[in-house]
């Protein structure tokens, strides 16, 4: 079966330095698949690679069956992004922001109104962005997202800065977009998140991937007692050089 | 064909985004009814017509007359002063900001000791063909005053139209017109730009099927809304000094691209508000000096040389063809040539730097 994602040797430098360090991984359709690391691990790099916003340095990489350097156009319209900034327009309202980008993608305007129910917005529609609480501007973000529905939906940090019933209200949507077909490539610093989200994680750190299986398997690869978790494996794998600065302190 | 209409569809659609965003932003509204108000400021101050009570005439006396007409005399409400011309070319050379030419036949002095009415033919500068016949019969009345004899002023097709090396109003409107044009770009059109890198939603718009150069475009149509508001305003007040409209129309709308993409150009690369202001700084001294002064006698011929190429300079150029006569085709071809350069060269570099923002 065709992969919905394919990453081999993806390298990304900055004058000189190695943010992403040739990693690769493949992602099966339908996978809510977890991309974790420390900050700075070239999480959102890998992203902006993926969604063609930034050029690979070198390596190659297709998303949705597209080349993400010489098919960029075509991939557009396959992918959704959630960004980790709240990047909408504060003076105009939800379902305007939304009909925008509707319009951009060739779709109906009625499709804004089922994604604003869809992430519960509905009655607040009307308002200005700059009057929504980050939760809600933080669904908003998910709706714009989905608004075409994508094969493959990009999150990157989708819960961070949330309060804890609307984190779960956006992990349960999620999970219902994965139960619905769709492809979810996550990034989280909430490493429970990611362990009862995802089917499969990969853990980057220094731009390079440290460990890429099912949380199961990763817990008992890397046990250390009955209780090991999944954030003690992120620590085990990703931490060591906070070990050592701590043990240089 | 389809992905011609599909890309300019794209681009109505980031433009009519930007225009609706922008008149809800207090600060975009504030500055669209300042500078709409000094172009009515600047009208009012460059209206042909008379204005703080004060007419000038120059007279040409064909067949030195008896009458005698006082250098200064009131009436009807407003301060007449009168100035001699040797001939009609020294008369019309002398009108550069005057008010009324007038041309005293040579049988003036047999027509009043006829007791008849002697016709005099006025001569005006552009001024609008529909005020013609208001301003005949304003200055008629007025002469019968100070002459204290019924006199008709005909002015009809006499609206003279300055030579394009001439200086002169028009010269002072082709560099208001510059001034209108760049404030309203440079007030509004960085900000485009600008905020949606600073809010970072310029990176939703790269993931979306609109294309760098779409998006460019696109903020380009809302600049040229703007624009069209203050720039159009103005170019309608002052339609009447305009006699090649082609030209005029040509050099408005090189003013209006030009200062879209240096607009565009700015917010592209400035980081912060406090950036803005220093390179609007820059970019007043550097575009809105030279069609200031290119035309001065005084300047020392370097500087004149490297101002006359300033591509602003290349429009007003253009604009005061527009408004005059006597442009040759090269001097005409010559500057549409360099402000059709600059024009391609500033978009050019826009839609590089937004395509560096992926390197």
């Amino acid at each position: 079966m065709k992969k919905a994602i394919e990453v081999y040797n993806l390298t990304r430098k900055y004058d000189g330095l190695c943010a992403v360090d040739g990693i690769s991984f493949n992602v099966e359709p339908g996978e809510i698949f977890g991309f974790l690391g420390p900050n700075g691990a070239g999480k959102t790099t890998t992203i902006r690679m993926l969604t063609g916003q930034l050029l690979p340095t070198s390596g190659t990489a297709k998303v949705a069956g597209y080349d993400i350097v010489r098919e960029r156009q075509m991939l557009k319209p396959k992918i959704g992004v959630v960004f980790d900034s709240q990047n909408l327009y504060e003076r105009m309202s939800a379902r305007e922001n939304l009909i925008f980008y509707a319009r951009l993608y060739r779709i109906g305007k009625s499709r804004a109104d089922e994604v604003l129910a869809q992430v519960g917005l509905t009655e607040r529609a009307s308002d200005r962005v700059m009057k929504y609480s980050n939760g809600m501007k933080q669904r908003l973000l998910i709706a714009r997202g989905l608004l075409h529905q994508p094969q493959i939906l990009f999150l990157d940090e989708p819960t961070r800065g949330l309060d804890a019933h609307i984190a779960r209200d956006i992990r349960k949507l999620v999970s219902d977009l994965a139960i619905a077909g769709m492809t979810i490539f996550l990034t989280t610093h909430y490493i429970e998140e990611a362990d009862q989200l995802c089917q499969r994680v990969a853990f980057i750190d220094q731009g390079k991937i440290a460990a890429l299986d099912t949380p199961e398997r990763l817990k008992a690869e890397y046990r250390q007692d009955n209780g090991t978790t999944l954030e003690d494996v992120f620590i085990q794998l990703t931490g060591s050089d906070l070990r050592r600065d701590s043990e240089a302190l | 064909m389809k992905t011609l209409l599909d890309s300019l569809y794209n681009i109505w659609i980031i433009g009519t985004k930007d225009i609706l965003d922008a008149l809800k932003n207090n600060s975009s509204r504030v500055n669209i009814i300042v500078i709409l108000l000094m172009v009515v400021f600047f009208y009012w101050l460059n209206d042909i017509r008379p204005f703080d009570k004060e007419v000038t005439v120059v007279v040409y006396d064909e067949g030195h007359t008896a009458l005698a007409i006082e250098q200064e005399k009131l009436a009807d409400g407003y301060e007449y002063s009168f100035r001699q011309a040797a001939s009609l070319q020294d008369m019309e050379q002398k009108m550069a900001n005057q008010h009324l030419g007038l041309v005293l036949p040579a049988d003036l002095d047999q027509i009043l000791a006829s007791g008849g009415t002697p016709v005099l033919d006025g001569y005006i500068f552009w001024v609008d063909r529909r005020e013609v016949t208001e301003l005949e019969v304003k200055y008629s009345q007025a002469l019968t005053e100070i002459v204290e004899h019924p006199v008709q002023v005909v002015i009809g097709d006499h609206i003279i139209i300055p030579k394009a090396s001439a200086g002169g109003r028009h010269t002072s409107i082709t560099y208001l017109m510059v001034y209108f044009v760049f404030s309203m770009s440079l007030l509004l059109v960085p900000h485009l730009m600008l905020e949606e890198r600073q809010t970072k939603t310029i990176e939703a718009l790269f993931t979306s099927p609109a294309t760098h150069g779409q998006i460019v475009l696109g903020k380009a149509l809302a600049g040229f809304f703007y624009i069209l508001i203050i720039g159009g305003l103005a170019l309608a007040l002052f339609s009447a000094y305009i006699v090649n409209w082609f030209l005029a129309l040509a050099a408005w709308m090189g003013y209006a691209l030009l200062a879209i993409g240096i607009g565009l150009l700015v917010g592209s690369f400035i980081k912060s508000m406090k950036q803005l202001g220093f390179w609007m700084l820059v970019l007043i001294l550097f575009f809105m000096i030279p069609p200031l002064f290119y035309t001065s006698p005084n300047l020392k011929a370097g500087i004149r040389v490297m101002f006359t190429w300033a591509p602003t300079s290349a429009l007003a150029s253009l604009f005061r063809f527009g408004c005059s006569t006597g442009a040759t085709a090269e001097q005409i071809l010559s500057n549409l040539a360099v402000a059709s350069i600059s024009i391609v060269i500033v978009f050019g570099l826009v839609i590089w730097i937004l395509r560096r923002s992926d390197r």
